[in-house]
């Protein structure tokens, strides 16, 4: 297996590993599916590409202007719409989100037409060389980004104050209310941070390859899969889940050639998803026995 | 019989009824009734506004516009001594062929269209043909590969008429491209697994042998792919001086970056499907220049389409947009201009007349072969800057350029 094939299918992963990011956010905090979260992403490169025509601000750039608008609008629609339908359980803001979607995505094509487009930088063709091999800066960029927005989540949920509120509102809401969190703006709050992790997934999308309104839908794919390999609610699990994908799409494309690359994406998520309750039943019952029986097993 | 078994039974028999009325009263299957005077004489189609396929509806939309525009500017269409105006209605059939054959047939059995005009690719036009031939409506289309639309009947096309290339000439303009340039004859074939890409790939690589070129390597992804590292650094090692590709717009455009990324210049490099429209060059700016692509060639010169030819030229600029309107524009005109011979809107009269058709068109001199198809004339087409020029056969001063200088870095 040569070492460049391996090396592209990290660098796919970094952006993989950012779409599954805001769909594990809203998942592990409340439990919601966002059907619309690739059309979120697809949203986020329709605003770079409004920033860069109005005032030629560069994609990246476009990433300050960019980012909070799409968390600003995403706010309204979990606090005012998906979070009542939540308490009816799991299915009615999956059908909600699934509407959000058809509507994002006709909205986009009346909006913008059917073309496909791309955000234009001059580093989106650069190359480089890194560890021998000539690769694209932009993909260098997107691992960067994947690993520094995992960072960030973990460090904000875990040394935060409103990390400390998520999890709380996350593990039981119920109580986290009576303890003075304000529940319903977690998890709007949660919803927005994940439409600002989806737009900047959506500006690296933009600008390393290219958009249309309907390109949201594989990108979801992606992340579903990403999410489910690397644990829901694990941000660095799916991290590892993105770079695995990445990685698994890579050799597959280039052992059995391309046309097999989904096949075997699709294949080893299925082997993982039949082997991971296995693993996990095998793992429980080795926890459940008595320490002293395990520490024996283990010198043994 | 149970009382409500009655009533459902004379609801059942009222709404057949009903129906047989409404189908009669949209004049049915090839028009037929001469229109009286003050009538408009409705011609339609199902085109992609929207979906995966909306870059080329309106463009389909505006050749179809400027036709029935033209034919009411000079005086509608004239039956029996009256002179008719044109009606143009369309649907939109959002790219989803199981749509096309709903909408062809609302458009002959409820808005009482004579005549139909074709879509884009032989996924959306076939249905739109079978529909043309079970209501014996006469039919053009361009846009769509002549092998495979042909192939969408075995029995042979009765009242559908297409004008366009032929796959072959796919492969054979390549090939002759190809040899006017100074490469080593090794070749590299990106293609999808879309219908096309496998059909022209597998012909380029049937073909290839025969014509001195050996294909080095073959790329067949699924279309979505974004990353082809593995597959630019493989046609780099074996050393692939000639790239073929066939694939959606998007894969394209990834693909194109990352050649200049990793610094791979083939000395010629064929983006078919992918630079069919002018998103091609729009998207990529500078890096699409020199890329090769092969579509129709330079529309007629014919002092009667200098007009529209400039006109579409205007709008869309000297590249395939204009091509695929002007197109459009013919196979409106085929249309039209039969049911103004023959001098009624019986379907079966102005099928007859379209058979005969043997005049200069804008998209070339059109005279139907026994399959009901046109062979337009392919050429190769280079962008420079935003134009899109023909370099072989040559017509006008643009050379063939190589190598693809918009991928050096």
């Amino acid at each position: 297996m040569e070492f460049g094939v391996i090396l592209a299918g990290l660098l796919t992963g970094g952006l993989y590993a950012t779409i599954g990011l805001g769909l594990s956010l809203v998942f592990g905090v409340m439990r919601l599916v966002n059907l619309a979260h690739g059309e979120l992403i697809i949203v986020g490169a329709y605003a770079s590409s409004l920033v860069l025509s109005w005032w030629g601000i560069d994609p990246f750039l476009s990433l300050v202007i960019v980012v909070p608008v799409i968390a600003a609008l995403a706010y309204p629609v979990q606090r005012y719409l998906l979070t009542g339908l939540l308490r009816r359980g799991l299915e009615p803001p999956l059908v909600a989100t699934f509407g959000i979607s058809l509507i994002l995505s006709a909205g986009l094509t009346a909006i913008f037409g059917g073309d496909p487009r791309k955000l234009a930088s001059s580093y989106s063709a650069a190359g480089m060389s890194l560890f021998g091999q000539q690769v694209r800066v932009i993909d260098v960029v997107g691992l960067g980004i994947g690993v520094v927005l995992t960072v960030v989540i973990f460090l904000v949920m875990r040394h935060s104050r409103w990390g400390a509120a998520l999890r709380a509102a996350s593990t039981d809401p119920a109580t986290a209310g009576t303890m003075g969190i304000n529940v319903n703006a977690v998890y709007a709050i949660t919803f927005a941070a994940s439409a600002a992790v989806a737009a900047i997934g959506g500006v690296f999308i933009g600008t390393a390859y290219s958009f249309t309104p309907t390109s949201g839908m594989g990108y979801i794919l992606i992340g579903f899969t990403v999410v489910v390999l690397g644990g829901t609610g694990n941000t660095f699990g799916t991290l590892i889940g993105g770079l695995v994908l990445g990685l698994v799409q890579s050799i597959g494309g280039a052992l059995f050639g391309g046309e097999y690359r989904d096949f075997v994406i699709y294949a080893f998520f299925i082997v993982v998803l039949a082997a991971k309750p296995l693993a996990e039943r095998g793992l429980d019952a080795w926890r459940s026995r008595p320490a002293a029986t395990r520490r024996t097993e283990v010198r043994a | 019989m149970h009382k409500s078994t009655k009533i459902l039974a004379a609801l059942s028999a009222t709404a057949l009824a009903l129906a047989g009325c409404a189908s009669g009263g949209g004049g049915g299957g090839g028009g037929g009734e001469t229109p009286s005077a003050g009538d408009v004489i409705k011609v339609g189609a199902s085109i992609p506004l929207t979906g995966g396929l909306a870059s080329f509806g309106p463009i389909i939309q505006s050749g179809y516009e400027a036709a029935v525009a033209d034919i009411n500017a000079a005086g509608g269409i004239t039956i029996d001594g009256v002179s008719h105006q044109v009606e143009l209605v369309l649907l939109d059939n959002e790219s989803d062929p199981n749509k096309v054959a709903d909408q062809a047939r609302t458009l002959v059995l409820n808005d009482g269209v004579v005549g139909l005009l074709g879509s884009v690719t032989p996924g959306l036009t076939i249905p739109a043909s079978n529909v043309a031939d079970l209501e014996s409506v006469p039919m053009v289309s361009s846009l769509t590969p002549n092998g495979a639309w042909a192939a969408g009947n075995p029995d042979g096309w009765k009242f559908a008429w297409n004008l366009f290339m032929d796959e072959q000439q796919f492969s054979d303009i390549v090939w002759q491209t190809a040899d006017e340039a100074d490469t080593n004859k090794k070749v590299v074939i990106f293609a999808d697994t879309e219908e096309d890409g496998v059909a022209t790939g597998g012909l380029w690589e049937a073909d290839a042998p025969g014509a001195g070129y050996e294909v080095v390597y073959r790329a067949n992804n699924p279309a979505g792919t974004t990353d082809f590292t593995a597959d630019i650094n493989a046609a780099k090692a074996a050393g692939a001086e000639v790239l073929l590709a066939i694939l959606i717009p998007p894969d394209a455009f990834a693909l194109w970056e990352q050649m200049k990324a990793l610094n791979y210049v083939p000395d010629l490099a064929f983006c078919l499907k992918c630079s069919s429209s002018a998103a091609f060059q729009a998207v990529l700016g500078d890096t699409a220049e020199a890329t090769s692509n092969v579509y129709l060639a330079n529309p007629s010169k014919a002092a009667e389409w200098a007009d529209v030819s400039k006109a579409f030229q205007t709008q869309y600029g000297n590249n395939v947009d204009r091509s695929s309107a002007l197109a459009a524009y013919s196979a409106a005109r085929i249309l039209l201009d039969s049911i103004q011979t023959a001098g009624s809107t019986d379907g079966a009269a102005v099928n007859d007349v379209i058979s005969k058709t043997d005049k200069e068109y804008p998209i070339g001199k059109v005279k139907f072969r026994a399959d009901h198809s046109f062979e337009a004339d392919a050429a190769t087409l280079q962008w420079f800057g935003n134009e899109q020029l023909q370099v072989v056969p040559q017509d006008g001063d643009a050379k063939l350029v190589t190598p693809v200088v918009g991928l050096q870095q």
